[in-house]
């Protein structure tokens, strides 16, 4: 058998090879009688009874002897040797093993230097290949040799794994409670051997702190930073215990799952001199120190080291990532603005490859500052980096639907052009020429289109919302419902153009011309078939005016002047005409159905065929001529 | 337990010869002025190979080892019981030792199976392998 350990630990193994095969331990040796191989990988319990299962009585009296660990499910588990002895320990990092300061240093309390501690990866074959020499021996500073606190140390690989991990355990569990754990090991299957080839496992009791404290040695047991399990039981109960080899070995929570998922509490530290499992023994704990650890090992999560965009669509883009090599897996995350995340990815430890990010569901043409780059792991997360993402803009086809958004055609001649549902918002138009171009459906809002001619355009039901019309031309354009509001008219020509049905408000600046009967009022622009629905025009003057046809429905005209106005077929439901005047005002056919009309002056109106407030009609009550008043 | 078993050696978790200081007889007995042992050595544990050779103090040719091993006080004492003793594993080597240190009857052994007994065996080994024979 060729091994590759210190002289020492060779001699030592080979002799004890010769003991396992040749001379099992008899039940005298074994300590009581212990055959010590049941295996218990039964589905563990997590219950937090007085004495979790299991019970004495369905194991093994050892843990010794619980049974050979799973290779799949302990992966982290690790063999250690330094020039005396044997002890086990946990991959907690890609490149770094956990176990007992105890391991490292010999009895004068000298740290081995690294050429003189081996490291096993997996949890087969202990006298198979794969040790590897230490490159680095990391013991805990704060070590007490006289009570074993802080007896822990970490040693550096010589290169990173790709091996799963265990987690550490960042806060304890309830020390006032029994709990059921998984402990694992190359220790001894009974108290005078043999060891096995194989790492062992079993379940067995981490024990509430007032009953370690009770059976632990008085003076030396620091419940602040060590854990008591196995042994007997506060019932009187015997559990799977921890032995000889087992020093740095893992203790694990025993979840609803597998133990191995879980994380990882307490490394194995001493034990009775009787025998190992005649009293509870002794772990340390690992949330008590886990700050030291991850500061030694850098499992924290790194930081990002560089992003940048590197591909874009219409709808998505994509950030490169690199991250400093890490000692853990970590996750990178691509965040928005509103803190939620768009896009993951898992990175393995030590992985330095570029890696991609991809946001998609986005606008074209737009620049989102907001995105920032994160990352985390079980031990924390970073602020993150910020990082610009930029979708690509639909090229400019002035065409129709043509997506020409923020684009500049500024003085181009689109004279008679069809450019139907065209998206030109906030587009520089300045001087372009539309003249009789059907722009019906079109996005115009916020378009510059100054000095532009619009003469004869088919703005039919298009969006001038804030466009800036400042001197445009649009002598007998065609605008049924077009949205005007906040655009700005300062000398724009509206002669002979069809405003009906037009929306407006905030409308601002003068405009050169109106069509016929319109006029711009408080922001409005007021004429036949405007639309006006819930238009503010209180105390608005308004004599005389053409509102025939129009949309008022829920407008407020409170004290408004309509004397003289044609409020014919209009559509003044819900309208509230308070203190108006509306003296020889034309409602014939008008709907007021719900409207207001207290004190209103209503001498000379003209019900014809008026749905008067009550949703009658103005001629229900036979009055000639007829009348909503007292309705 | 009773509360004297509990009464846990903490330096012998690691540190042999503090713990021989410690964990050793109560008292401080007179330095002995002879020994008369009789050693057996397992180095592959039982069941193997076994080495014996007998320790005599005075010993004109071996006066060092023998000033060493009669001013070993602590030198064949085993742990209290329930001595805290860390969980490394060092071999099965087996190391016996019977007869008499001065006025202490001995009839001593120990393995190397745990932190105390690796560090006991280095000790008690150290002492008694200078008068082994060479072969």
């Amino acid at each position: 058998m060729r091994l590759r350990l210190p002289i020492a630990t060779i001699l030592t193994l080979l002799c004890m090879t010769a003991v396992a095969v040749a001379a099992p331990a008899s039940p005298q040796q074994a300590g009581g009688g212990s055959t010590g191989t049941q295996n218990t990988t039964g589905s563990p319990s997590s219950s937090l009874a007085a004495e979790p299962t299991p019970s004495a009585s369905e194991v093994s009296r050892y843990v010794i002897g619980g049974g050979p660990a799973e290779t799949a499910v302990w992966p982290f588990l690790a063999a250690v040797s330094n020039p005396v002895g044997l002890c086990s320990g946990e991959l907690i990092a890609a490149q770094w093993v956990l176990t007992a300061r105890h391991c490292v240093q010999s009895d004068a309390g000298v740290v081995y230097p690294p050429g003189l501690m081996e490291v096993r990866l997996g949890n087969g074959a202990l006298f198979g290949r794969g040790w590897e020499t230490a490159r680095r021996v990391v013991p805990y500073p704060d070590y007490n040799p006289s009570t074993s606190i802080g007896d822990l140390a970490l040693i550096e690989l010589p290169t990173p794994t790709t091996r799963e991990t265990v987690d550490l355990a960042l806060s304890n569990p309830n020390p006032t409670q029994n709990a059921a754990v998984w402990i694992a090991g190359w220790g001894l299957t009974s108290n005078n051997g043999p060891i096995p080839d194989d790492a062992q496992q079993a379940q067995t009791v981490l024990w509430n702190q007032a009953y370690c404290n009770k059976v632990e040695p008085e003076g030396i047991y620091s419940d602040s930073t060590e854990l008591c399990a196995g042994g007997p039981g506060e019932l009187g109960g015997q559990y799977p215990s921890v032995c000889n080899g087992d020093s740095g070995g893992p203790l694990v929570a025993a979840g609803a799952g597998a133990p191995w998922t879980d994380e990882l509490f307490g490394i194995t530290d001493y034990g009775s001199s009787l025998e190992c499992d005649s009293s509870p023994n002794v772990f340390q704990d690992i949330p008590a120190h886990s700050k030291w650890i991850i500061k030694t090992t850098g499992l924290a999560p790194v930081e990002v080291l560089a992003t940048h965009e590197t591909h874009a669509t219409h709808t998505s883009a994509t950030v490169t990532v690199r991250l400093r090599p890490s000692e853990d897996h970590t996750t990178a995350e691509l965040v928005n603005a509103s803190g939620t995340v768009v896009s993951a990815k898992r990175v393995q430890a030590w992985r330095t490859e570029p890696f991609a990010l991809t946001v998609s569901g986005l606008s074209a043409g737009v620049r989102y500052p907001g995105y920032r780059v994160i990352t985390k792991n079980a031990y924390g997360s970073t602020g993150g980096t910020h990082v610009a993402l930029s979708t690509l803009a639909i090229p400019c086809r002035v065409a129709p639907h043509g997506a020409c958004r923020g684009h500049n055609i500024r003085g181009r001649n689109l004279t008679g052009r069809n450019l139907t549902g065209i998206d030109l918002q906030g587009a520089n138009a300045t001087s372009t020429q539309f003249a009789r171009a059907n722009l019906s459906g079109a996005n115009l809002a916020g378009a510059d289109l100054t000095r532009a001619n619009l003469a004869g355009a088919n703005l039919t039901g298009a969006n001038l919302g804030g466009a800036n019309l400042t001197d445009a031309n649009l002598t007998g354009a065609t605008l049924p419902r077009a949205n005007l509001r906040d655009a700005h008219l300062r000398g724009a020509r509206l002669e002979r153009g069809n405003l009906n049905d037009a929306s407006s408000g905030l409308v601002t600046g003068v405009p050169a011309s109106l069509p016929t009967h319109w006029s711009l009022i408080d922001g409005y622009l007021i004429g036949p078939g405007a639309s006006l629905p819930r238009a503010k025009l209180g105390g608005a003057h308004l004599p005389s005016a053409d509102l025939s046809g129009s949309d008022l429905a829920g407008a407020d005209l409170r004290g408004a002047d309509l004397s003289n106005a044609n409020l014919s077929n209009a559509a003044l439901t819900s309208a509230d005409l308070a203190s108006a005047d509306l003296t020889d005002a034309n409602l014939a056919s008008a709907n007021l159905t719900g409207a207001t009309l207290s004190l209103a002056t209503l001498t000379g109106v003209i019900w014809s065929n008026t749905t008067c407030p009550d949703g009658t009609t103005s001629a229900t009550n036979g009055t000639t001529p007829p009348s909503c008043v007292g309705h | 337990m009773p509360s004297a078993q509990r009464l846990l050696c903490s330096c012998v978790v690691l540190v042999a010869v503090a713990c021989a200081t410690a964990c050793g007889s109560s008292s401080s007995p007179a330095r002995p002025t002879h020994a008369a042992l009789r050693v057996t050595l397992e180095p592959e544990g039982a069941g193997g190979p076994k080495t014996t050779w007998t320790v005599s103090c005075p010993d004109a040719t071996r006066a060092t080892a023998c000033t060493r091993l009669l001013d070993a006080p602590d030198a064949f004492v085993a742990p209290a019981p329930h001595t805290a003793c860390s969980m490394i594993y060092g071999g099965p080597q087996l190391l016996a030792v019977t007869g008499t240190l001065g006025n202490r009857t001995i009839d001593y052994s120990t393995g190397r199976t745990n932190g105390c007994e690796i560090a006991n065996y280095a000790r008690d080994l150290a002492l008694v392998a200078p008068f082994r024979p060479v072969t």
